[in-house]
């Protein structure tokens, strides 16, 4: 079977949804922070489970004081990957918030967590208790580094295993 | 494609392309699009109907918005915010999309906004680039002001002992307690004398602890309620006030929380400071811990006149907040416990009590059942079992009150001649009865022949080390009634030393060096004799050696007959020995790090070190801890180095012990001999 899923990356400003996107669909990483205005919508061919899935990924700039997300761009969404910077505890915060704004309206769909910047492990504010009190609560949070490649697959992956094969 | 009137031609010019509804996802051109919009959308752009659904997935989405405001007709819009798309070449523009009806016709505009996105980008980029700047400065002025208080809280400590002496002296007390009271003064004074030389070792360590303070570990709020409540029973006591442990707390259960054992302890005393500031005589506080769904809550309850009118949390908890204007210290103290606890994920609070005082509290999560334990077993401090809310006081009045109620007899197991020559004197000198053994089979031995009080356990001993022998002695125990108290008498007292010690059935320990004063204390505390009731078994709370960074103070003569309470016939006596073994023992280093026997070199280390710090011999001992340290990690590269610091340290120490036990002709003889050795 071929799929066509709409994949909307969601979470704070400068957690690395854009960097995440094009390790994923570019493979390359570049250290230098530049914001996202705006959105963009990449996409990228995979195989899941002998289906051949095409993924659309939708970088949308990440919520602050000055952009407010639209939940207009959700419409249609089949996933979200929802990122959030390790070394900053308030953005795991953000990226529940959205997921609550978005699973409560029309667009609800599967998401899966990803605590990136995995390679800044020392500098974390994120701790393991908190993934557990996440796990607790349902949650399978990823942790990823595009900078090094580390989960990155896997997230999108595991989103996409959750889109086509969604557990009852 | 319609035909354009002149202000279609104008929005063309002006880089619009304009777009009629022509339903089905179509839309079809007014006018002739802007170049742009070909080198954008390429092969979709020609023709005469453009479908956005074969070449942007962002604007057919934008669709069905547009949709939306051309039904709805009249002045209504919508807009699509900024998108990029990626057109010839690759090259990325940015658009910005806009739909309303006109003269009755559903109209769509796209601008190329690539000039605004650059400046609009630029703008953000700088705003959010200082708000990350801005971020991070305040968890680096956060993890400062958290040093600070640390550096405060711990300095000021030793305050309320010499305070508590210095009243003591002005009481007409006999001239043997006046020493013995001046010997406690002079303690304090050295503790904070070690504290200060370490605020530069702790900086970077406690930068680091910080850092990841709370990290992966987790620490028993019952204990920590427990040990501080005992730690501050006199204080309260002293003014009247009693402080007492919620009644829940000797209840089983899983205490355990997302916290730092030290910087949990740091906030119960802040927390208790603040009751003791503003608590009335004749009241009581109470330290307790509950449960709070996935959090568990601990609290100090007092009896005080309650928060000011007016005064909130938010005031009392905020950097440099405090209560009433004359009471407290630098204004941290609370402020550390807001700060910490939400590191851990928690939160702080404070609110009235209904029946008059106040409530503090601060709420933990719950540590999860794989976290790792970093909390000192509650075997491992005597105090933490033994004392309670209205334990006797343990301030410096009650420290010297006297012998002790009986004579113990004790069992000592170490195989350092100069530890236990020490260990002996001291506590002969106490009336206590002691029994030495030289290694962990003999304590064995004697520990089932004989009846003891308490034992004293060396832990490195050749063959079964004193671990081994606590082990043995506990499984010879099974099925009787009584137990013997077990004291470790060691130079390790990190939490995994102290759970192991714990492990083999090992009531508490004794760190190595130690004063005359604390192991009276301790070994008394343990077997329960009555005379006094330590707070801490811990009689010695340094570290291994103090940073070789660190300047090491001037020992002399007069400074090491005063660590042994002013016995200069013990000093004397030690002196010697020390003067003998020290060839023999600083040889086996030498030859262990000769032969690269790392396993060797560490024990004989171990032994140099456990020696030289008697006497208060900094440098020796940490060039020792290092060697031993080096030993453990089987890093053999840097003995060498670690070697050439401990000749000239401990020569120095010789020198100094020479002129105490009779003139440096010991001394030189001893070299002669170690020289003939070789």
């Amino acid at each position: 079977m071929e799929y066509k899923k709409k994949i909307c990356m969601l979470g704070s400003f400068s957690v690395g949804k854009t960097s995440l996107v094009r390790r994923y669909v570019q493979s390359i990483f570049d250290d230098k922070y530049l914001t996202t205005v705006g959105v963009k919508v990449d996409k990228k061919q995979i195989q899941s489970g002998g289906d051949s899935v095409v993924m659309m990924l939708w970088d949308i700039y990440g919520e602050d004081d000055f952009q407010k997300l639209r939940m207009s761009y959700l419409r249609g969404a089949n996933g979200y990957l929802l990122v959030a910077d390790g070394t900053r505890r308030a953005t795991l915060e953000k990226a529940l918030e959205i997921n609550d704004r978005v699973q409560a309206g029309p667009d609800a769909a599967p998401a899966v967590l990803v605590v990136n910047k995995a390679d800044l492990a020392a500098d974390w504010e994120v701790t393991p208790e908190m993934l557990e009190g996440l796990r607790t609560r349902g949650w399978k949070p990823l942790e990823s580094s595009a900078k090094t490649g580390q989960g990155v697959e896997d997230a999108f992956r595991a989103l996409a295993e959750m889109m086509l094969r969604p557990k009852q | 494609m319609t035909p354009a009137s002149l202000p279609e031609k104008l929005l063309s010019r002006l880089g619009y392309a304009v777009f009629e509804d022509a339903g089905n996802g179509a839309l079809s051109p007014v006018g002739a699009p802007p170049e742009w919009f070909a080198r954008v959308f390429g092969a979709a752009a020609e023709g005469g109907t453009f479908r956005p659904a074969e070449c942007s997935p962002f604007l057919e989405n934008f669709l069905d918005d547009a949709a939306r405001a051309w039904n709805a007709g009249g002045r209504a819009r919508a807009e699509s915010g900024a998108w990029i798309e990626r057109g010839e070449g690759g090259a990325e523009v940015a658009l910005e999309a806009e739909a309303c009806v006109l003269d009755g016709r559903r109209i769509l505009l796209i601008a190329n906004q690539q000039e605004r996105f650059v400046e609009t980008s630029s703008r953000l980029q700088t705003a959010r680039e200082e708000k990350l700047a801005h971020e991070r400065l305040r968890r680096e002025i956060q993890t400062k002001e958290i040093l600070l208080h640390c550096i405060v809280h711990d300095l000021s400590q030793p305050l309320t002992a010499i305070r508590g002496c210095l009243s003591l002296l002005t009481m007409g007390l006999p001239p043997e307690k006046v020493r013995e009271v001046a010997d406690i003064a002079d303690r304090q004074t050295r503790k904070q004398e070690e504290m200060i030389r370490d605020v530069l070792k702790a900086f970077s360590s406690e930068m680091e602890a910080l850092q990841s303070a709370g990290a992966g570990r987790t620490a028993d709020l019952a204990q920590a309620a427990r040990e501080v409540v005992a730690e501050y029973s006199a204080a309260f006591g002293n003014q009247g006030i009693r402080l007492a442990l919620a009644p829940r707390l000797d209840a089983p259960g899983d205490w355990r929380a997302t916290a730092e054992p030290d910087r949990l302890r740091r906030m119960f005393t802040n927390y208790l400071e603040n009751a003791l500031r503003y608590s009335p005589p004749g009241s009581t506080t109470t330290v307790g811990v509950e449960e709070d769904g996935a959090f568990l809550r601990a609290f100090v309850d007092d009896q005080g006149p309650g928060l000011p009118e007016g005064m909130t949390a938010a005031d009392l908890f905020r950097l440099f907040g405090k209560g009433k204007e004359s009471g407290g210290k630098a204004g941290l103290g609370l402020y550390f416990c807001k700060i910490t606890a939400e590191r851990w994920g928690g939160h702080v609070g404070c609110e009235r009590r209904s029946g008059g005082g106040t409530r503090f509290w601060f709420q933990l999560p719950r540590a999860s059942g794989g976290a790792q334990s970093a909390e000192p077993p509650a075997a491992a401090v005597v105090a933490a079992a033994a004392t309670e809310a209205s334990a006797p006081s343990s301030d410096p009045a009650a420290e010297i009150a006297g012998k002790p109620v009986r004579p113990l007899r004790i069992l000592l197991a170490d195989d350092l001649e100069i530890n236990c020559t020490l260990l002996k004197e001291m506590l002969r000198g106490r009336g206590h009865t002691v029994e030495a053994v030289e290694s962990g089979q003999a304590a064995v031995a004697a520990a089932r022949q004989g009846k003891f009080d308490v034992i004293l356990m060396d832990v490195e001993m050749p063959g079964m080390d004193g671990i081994e022998a606590a082990r043995t002695i506990r499984a010879s125990e099974a099925g009787q009634t009584e137990r013997v108290p077990i004291l470790a008498v060691t130079a390790h007292s990190s939490q995994e030393h102290r759970e192991q010690f714990r492990r083999a059935g090992m009531d508490g320990y004794v760190h190595k060096p130690f004063a005359r004063d604390e192991l009276f204390r301790a070994v008394e505390e343990a077997a329960g004799s009555g005379s006094t009731k330590a707070q801490e078994l811990e009689v010695n709370s340094g570290e291994d050696a103090p940073s070789p960074a660190a300047p090491a103070p001037p020992f002399t003569a007069a400074s090491i007959v005063a660590r042994f309470g002013g016995d200069k016939r013990l000093a004397r006596q030690l002196a010697g020995m020390f003067l003998k073994d020290s060839p023999q023992l600083v040889r086996a280093v030498e030859q262990a790090a000769k032969q690269n026997d790392m396993e060797a070199l560490a024990h004989a280390a171990h032994a140099l070190k456990s020696a030289v710090g008697h006497f208060g011999a900094l440098d020796a001992r940490a060039a020792a801890a290092r060697l031993e340290d080096l030993g453990r990690r089987g890093e053999e590269k840097d003995v060498k180095h670690a070697l050439a610091q401990l000749a000239p340290a401990v020569h120095a120490l010789r020198n100094v012990l020479a002129d105490l036990a009779g003139g440096r002709k010991s001394a030189r003889r001893a070299d002669r001999g170690k020289a003939r050795e070789r």
